[in-house]
């Protein structure tokens, strides 16, 4: 049986900037499509993190009508599942209504090369440009795991629908 | 209170009637498909505001049939007459399909697919806050061929938001014509029932049955008292008016001079 590494990365850098700001603001809920083995589970957030299922189109307008009730949605998926499958949403719910958002999109590491276009990017700004075109949108990509922690605290700081690439 | 709410309808559907001759805009059937129920549900729902800045109660419509709801609003005092006498004038915010307009329509609808899981949204943070109130979502039975809608159907099922009420403008056509002819969505409750919603069917024309669906206990049973609530209201596109009942052309038809006269002689009696 394999061992289950928990290596700190930009996801669990994530993670963990994100619980360490739940411990006090209990506005913060976690939505995540059916993602995030070993990096999230039930035990994240208990009351506020949500596994909605393969629903990535309802979980991002779920997201910005709760951001609209004053609390503070943080959607995880990768990459292609929080953009390209939800640009409209993105676009129509979040963006069109300032709705404080924190989408976060999952690189992904090497091994991820050969999950194939459908999980990965067909060029370096794919996503990037699409998010570039939302009213709006703060994009932050973090190159290192200090990066990570600074940024998803700046896009906390604020009430702007943002877009931060893990 | 079956008569004030038909009086209330009837005046409703010449201000919306004028609305839509005055835009020169469209979904004049589908407005009177649906302004009986939403004339009393815009009565019942407790729409006092919250410290978030929305309302108790919740009602997101179809946003196509946002000129209802500028009519039911201002009528109450809550938008500004302008929403009725300036619908759809360049350079207002007073457009054909709805933008949000908080607090009282607080999620644009425009694009179909969202008003349910905005809908599930909105419930879903009402729990985790413990708010009161209750989120109503109107949408057409058009909305059922969405894939978004049953994403949300699971969703608030899963969760049991008995806090959300969903009705059903069940008229039989899109846009281009019958639903049975594009992509039928029949049966309607069964489909419900099967995600695990407590379904009732009303006549959406019956402003008794559409008050008591609304109040909703007596409908539910047993473990279903903790489940989302479904409200099939089997309605007429273009009720009213009769040259325009279950015309679909009416749909997308602009309304001329003499139109707008024949109708509203009509709904004067």
């Amino acid at each position: 049986m394999g061992e289950i590494i928990q290596k700190e990365d930009h996801r669990r850098v994530f993670i963990n900037t994100l619980l360490e700001l739940a411990e006090t603001d209990d506005k913060i809920v976690l939505l995540i499509p059916d993602v995030g083995f070993n990096y999230v589970n039930s035990d994240t957030l208990p009351g506020r993190y949500f596994n909605t299922g393969v629903t990535e189109y309802c979980t991002m307008v779920m997201a910005a009508a709760m951001a609209l009730s004053g609390l503070k949605p943080y959607v995880y998926s990768m990459i292609p599942f929080v953009t390209f499958r939800t640009h409209e949403m993105v676009r129509n719910a979040v963006c069109c209504h300032k709705a404080n958002v924190k989408i976060l999109g999952v690189l992904g590491g090497p091994s991820y090369k050969m999950l194939g276009p459908s999980h990965n990017l067909l060029h370096p700004m794919e996503d990037v440009n699409m998010m570039q075109e939302m009213p709006g949108m703060q994009i932050y990509l973090p190159q290192t795991n200090e990066d990570v922690r600074a940024m998803v605290l700046d896009a906390y700081s604020h009430e702007k629908p943002s877009y931060i690439r893990l | 209170m079956e008569n004030d709410y038909k009086n209330l309808a009837l005046e409703l559907r010449r201000t919306v009637l004028k609305m839509i001759h005055h835009a020169q805009s469209s979904h004049i059937g589908s407005c009177f498909s649906s302004i009986d129920i939403m004339t009393v549900l815009y009565e019942l729902a407790d729409l006092s505001l919250l410290e978030n800045g929305l309302t108790k109660d919740i009602v997101l419509i179809k946003s196509w049939n946002v000129a209802n709801a500028y009519a039911c609003l201002a009528r109450k005092g809550l938008l500004p007459q302008e929403a009725v006498e300036r619908y759809g004038d360049e350079g207002t915010q007073w457009t054909t399909i709805l933008e949000p307009i908080p607090p009282y329509l607080p999620f644009g609808t425009g694009a179909m697919g969202y008003i349910l899981p905005a809908g599930v949204g909105f419930a879903l943070a009402k729990k985790i806050k413990g708010e009161e109130g209750k989120v109503y979502c109107i949408i057409s039975d058009a909305e059922m061929q969405i894939g978004s809608t049953w994403e949300a159907a699971i969703i608030a099922a899963h969760h049991k938001l008995d806090n959300l009420v969903l009705i059903i403008d069940w008229n039989g056509f899109g846009a281009m014509g019958k639903l049975k002819e594009s992509s039928d969505v029949e049966p309607l409750g069964d489909k419900w029932e099967a995600f695990n919603w407590n379904v009732s069917r009303i006549n959406g024309h019956h402003y008794g049955d559409i008050e008591r669906a609304l109040v909703g206990e007596p409908f539910v049973e047993g473990h279903k008292q903790t489940m989302p609530r479904v409200i099939i209201a089997r309605t007429t596109k273009g009720k009213g008016v009769s040259f325009m009942e279950n015309q679909n052309l009416y749909h997308y038809k602009q309304l001329s001079d003499e139109e707008l006269s024949e109708a509203l002689g009509e709904l004067n009696g």
